[in-house]
């Protein structure tokens, strides 16, 4: 917009000439540059000392200065007319501290002072012309409903004091949308409204229709493209709110950590992975959620480096004081040479870390698995192998005898029938349970209960067993009848006395024990005098394949406990092995109280 | 006439390997395990050692190795086993011959002849 200025016509604007002037006016002055409100005070007020009138002059210090000078420039004798009385300058700080109360004017203080003022100017004699900036002040101050209340009380005091006033307030302090409203205000306070110097500088009234019909555009312009701001802003707020949104519930953890390596703000998915609220977890250094403190240094090493850093394997500690392991995705945003923050991606994969330690266990377990299946076929071969070839060779050895037409000696013959009848006896018992084996491990097993006589099935046992190597005790009521499987209970007592004659020396005192206690529990225990059971292995020794390196040699196939213990469940009961107090292994049966258990 | 020692753990077995190749006029010493075998080689010098290998005390292998120590590379060692692979045992004391259990008679003393001409 092109304004025409013209300093030597400006004084014929709508600005109000004092000469001119009729009746006192409360007027107010709007402009933009303090040069130009001196400017048009300087005029006014000069106008005014000029006809030899009063003024008065409520304003800043710097402004009361400059007008000052601008006055003595007119060649007005300040002096001379401060000593008549005519001139009267008030610094407006110190008048607006006379008569506010609370953040408001007083109208009692402020009648006393400013009426003072002018009636005592008014003495002096001529009209009175004042100018006030208080009210701007005020403006400037954020308190733009003391503001009013003071022009308000300045419009009381004109009812009952003659005096003209000019207010002046800068434009650009009204530069908020929110503005227009006290603004009117202001205006409707006032007899007479000066616009500032983009205007008032304007020379005819057709300039001004044209300055008008542009500003009347701009106004326009100015509402649409605050209206346009208004929806891009909400546009833009709805697509923010939309994002953080979307990352605070991604699945995957999300969190921001800062140039100083602290956490700014961290997702729901990534607290609820650690556990921490988020007041715990943001505000502290990343570091300290690191459980090795050496990874953390050099992920953040990589970071300053301007690396991507992709898949960056790391543990950090939750809440609960576990650890979780994650993969680390993060790079850095830089501006001008310099982190700003980074973002960091989190992928929990402590499942897929469980899994795979489970399959390594999984896979060590099958391992050994098989190794003690081959190990259990070397042993099983062995153990069947050597009946096998007494047999042979004893068969063999009389048919030989026969095909040499010769008569087996008696003794020969003797020994002949008795490894053999030996023999096939111990690969029987063998085959028995290697049968038995595939039962249990085929989970088909069963037992045929009947009341049965324990007590006379374990001396029976006993007299099977009686050689001249041990002393073997029964220690026991004459009968005890219970609900078990015969067969099966005279199987478990054979195994449990074979290992005590196996395993205990020449001589050594073995007792089988049997009772029942008042519930009707029953207890079966096999007492020797050998080397016992190691501690470490007393749970072992039940275990399939097991075997014992007897001082004898007498290693089995290592299924005679496991056995036992398969039948001994199925009966609801337990076997363990302890050592008594003389020495020596105890192994005990407790079978439960008919109708406790299976 | 030849003597062989058989050193093996079932009593059986060491019996009627004795009957056999004592009726075959082979003069037979025994021994449980390695520690007896070679205790009986001190007084009494085998043609033959039939060794089993899976024995209480000392077993077939450590006896192999100390009656080779001892005694060089002596009388011939046939070694019986009821391993799955009898081979690989006979190969492990560098045996000059093996025989699987269970055995048959005749090969045993096909064995114990051959190793005695061979070493004769």
């Amino acid at each position: 917009m092109q304004i025409d200025l013209d300093p030597a016509t400006a004084s014929a604007n709508p600005t109000l000439d004092w000469s001119a002037m009729g009746s006192p006016a409360h007027s107010v002055q709007f402009y933009g540059d303090d040069a130009f409100l001196l400017d048009e005070l300087s005029r006014y007020m000069g106008s005014a000392l000029g006809a030899g009138d009063v003024g008065i002059v409520i304003a800043t210090e710097a402004h009361r200065a400059a007008l000052a000078q601008r006055l003595e420039e007119r060649g007005i004798d300040l002096a001379r007319a401060a000593a008549q009385g005519r001139y009267v300058a008030i610094d407006a700080d110190e008048m607006l501290a006379r008569f506010m109360r609370d953040g408001r004017p007083d109208a009692a203080l402020f009648a006393g002072h400013l009426g003072g003022v002018i009636a005592s100017a008014a003495g002096a004699g001529g009209r009175v012309a004042a100018f006030g900036e208080m009210v701007a002040l005020l403006w400037a101050r954020s308190a733009p409903q003391a503001a009013l209340e003071l022009e308000q009380l300045w419009n009381d005091l004109a009812r009952t004091h003659s005096f003209d006033l000019r207010c002046a307030y800068p434009i650009h302090g009204f530069a908020q949308a929110g503005d227009t409203e006290p603004l009117a205000q202001i205006c409707a306070a006032h007899s007479h409204v000066i616009p500032a110097e983009s205007y008032t500088a304007l020379i005819d009234d057709d300039q001004r229709a044209r300055t008008i019909t542009l500003l009347q555009h701009k106004a326009h312009a100015l509402e649409s493209e605050i209206e346009e701001r208004k929806r891009a802003q909400v546009t833009l707020q709805r697509r923010e709110a939309e994002l953080a949104d979307f990352l605070e519930n991604a699945v995957e953890g999300v969190q921001q950590v800062g140039a100083d390596g602290v956490i700014t703000w961290a997702n729901k998915a990534l607290l609820r992975l650690l556990g921490y609220a988020a007041a715990e977890y943001a505000g502290r250094p990343l570091c300290a959620f690191f459980v090795d403190p050496a990874a953390c240094d050099e992920f953040w090493a990589r970071l300053l480096r301007r690396e991507d850093v992709y898949e960056f394997a790391a543990d950090l500690r939750c809440k609960d004081g576990s650890a979780r392991s994650v993969l680390l995705y993060a790079n850095g945003l830089w501006e001008g040479g310099e982190l700003v923050h980074t973002r960091c991606f989190l992928h929990d994969v402590s499942e897929q870390k469980r899994m795979q330690r489970t399959l390594r266990q999984t896979n060590q377990a099958l391992r050994a698995a098989v190794a003690a299946r081959d190990e259990f076929l070397s042993v099983a071969a062995h153990e069947l192998k050597t009946p096998v070839t007494s047999l042979r060779g004893f068969a063999q050895l009389l048919l030989r005898d026969i095909d040499a037409q010769r008569e087996s000696s008696p003794q020969r013959r003797d020994a002949a029938l008795r490894a053999i009848d030996q023999q096939s006896g111990k690969l029987s018992e063998l085959v028995s349970r290697l049968l038995d084996t595939a039962q249990i491990e085929a989970g088909k097993l069963r037992l045929d209960p009947a009341l049965t006589d324990l007590a006379a099935l374990v001396r029976a046992v006993i007299g099977q067993r009686q050689d001249a190597g041990h002393a073997i005790r029964y220690q026991g009521p004459p009968r005890l009848d219970a609900f078990v499987d015969p067969i099966r209970l005279e199987q478990v007592v054979t195994n449990l006395l074979g290992n005590a004659v196996k395993f205990s020396p020449t001589g050594g005192a073995i007792t089988v024990a049997l009772e029942q206690s008042e519930n009707g529990a029953i207890r079966l225990s096999v007492t020797d005098q050998g080397a016992g059971v190691p501690p470490d292995q007393r749970e072992a020794i039940f275990g399939r394949f097991y075997q014992a390196q007897g001082e004898r040699g007498l290693a089995g196939m290592g299924l005679g406990l496991y056995i036992t213990r398969e039948i001994v469940e199925l009966h609801g009961g337990s076997v363990r092995v302890e050592e008594p107090e003389q020495g020596g292994a105890r192994f005990v049966v407790a079978l439960p109280a008919p109708g406790a258990g299976a | 006439m030849a003597r062989v020692l058989i050193i093996e753990d079932d009593l059986d077995i060491r019996q009627v390997v004795a009957y056999v190749l004592g009726d075959e006029g082979y003069d037979v010493d025994e021994a449980a395990d390695g520690q007896a075998g070679l205790d009986l080689i001190e007084r009494r010098r085998p043609d033959v050692i039939l060794l089993d290998m899976k024995m209480p005390g000392m077993d077939g292998w450590e006896f192999a190795r100390l009656y080779r120590e001892r005694h060089g590379h002596d009388a011939p060692i046939i070694v019986i086993t009821a391993a799955t692979d009898a081979e690989q045992r006979g190969v492990d004391v560098a045996a000059d011959s093996f025989v699987a259990k269970p055995f048959d008679l005749t090969v045993l003393v096909e064995r114990v002849a051959a190793a005695v001409r061979a070493h004769a």
